[in-house]
């Protein structure tokens, strides 16, 4: 029973932490980063199983972690707002040709490193940007501003309307 | 979907659940206990009914003593049990470890004085080269000439 509600609150206490960390850290770890979510892993494992070495004890830890991964991503793809909750919604750090500063304040986006996402898609202009999105995942896309929906909306490329 | 990917999926679901529902039902881990009264004393036993290896269980005796003069709690058990689970110590330390009739071991414990309370206490450590699954042995508890647990128990041993 231990080992399930440890797993448990383990769960929720590192969902907790990754939404805290904000997006962006998790997409773009550096060395020390990395070393340090590499001790945290170590830790958190001493943490949940104590001095349990069996087979059984890791298979249940194995088995909470992963039924709570299903059972979260099910309750995502059923309702919006606990997706919104659990795996945050894209948010814009670039409209129409400014950058979103709070956005970038909050996410702890230098500018550079803004260009420099951008110059990976091909983009060697911020002005050619219409829209850049920080995603759920921690990446950044970009919308040129000749793929920039019409005034009334309606998506350039989109020609079902005339 | 590839349905061979899909029966894989639910059996591994099935799985898990049972797993996790088993846990959480103590079907991994759990212990047994006896709580019993004798002329002069009383004695409360718990030991380990299902354990794992690679676990620390510990077989627990409370004794208290109910007479009017001082007493020596003693706890035996068969020597094949102390070695599958791997005996680690005793708490508090034994006065003397001796074998006994019944081909059993015989803990021996300071003298307990009249209305005093001793919880002693064998520390297993079973690694994962435990002989067998289920180990079964004879258990007594005594407190001077009262013998209030004098019982079979059993433990059985996860991997």
């Amino acid at each position: 029973v231990e080992l399930v509600i440890r797993a448990a609150v383990l769960f929720l206490f590192l969902w907790l932490m990754l939404r805290a960390m904000g997006k962006r850290e998790l997409a773009q770890l550096n060395p020390f980063e990395l070393v340090l979510l590499i001790v945290l892993g170590d830790m958190v494992q001493q943490a949940v199983t104590l001095e349990d070495h069996s087979l059984i004890g890791a298979g249940l830890v194995v088995s909470t972690l992963a039924l709570l991964t299903v059972f979260t991503s099910w309750l995502s793809f059923r309702w919006n707002w606990f997706a919104r909750l659990f795996e945050g919604v894209p948010t814009p750090v670039w409209r129409n040709g400014k950058p979103v500063e709070r956005t970038l304040r909050l996410e702890r986006i230098r500018m550079d490193e803004l260009h420099a996402e951008a110059r990976k898609q091909g983009i060697g202009d911020m002005q050619e940007v219409y829209l850049a999105t920080l995603e759920e995942d921690g990446s950044i896309s970009f919308l040129k501003v000749d793929q920039a929906p019409d005034e009334d909306g309606q998506d350039p490329d989109d020609k079902s309307v005339v | 979907m590839d349905p061979k990917a899909l029966v894989i999926r639910y059996v591994m679901y099935v799985l898990m659940g049972a797993l996790v529902l088993g846990g959480l039902l103590g079907f991994f881990e759990r212990g047994g206990a006896e709580d019993a009264r004798g002329a002069t004393s009383r004695v409360e036993v718990s030991w380990p009914k299902v354990t794992r290896q690679g676990l620390f269980p510990t077989l627990r005796v409370t004794y208290d003593n109910l007479g009017d003069r001082p007493a020596t709690p003693r706890l035996a058990v068969e020597p094949r049990y102390l070695k599958t689970l791997q005996v680690d110590g005793a708490t508090p330390d034994p006065v003397e470890v001796v074998p006994v009739a019944g081909g059993l071991i015989e803990y021996r414990f300071e003298a307990l004085e009249p209305g005093a309370t001793l919880e002693a206490w064998l520390n297993f450590n079973i690694d994962h080269q435990a002989e067998r699954f289920r180990v079964r042995s004879r258990l007594r508890a005594a407190l001077g000439a009262d013998t209030p647990v004098d019982r079979e128990i059993s433990t059985l041993i996860l991997p």
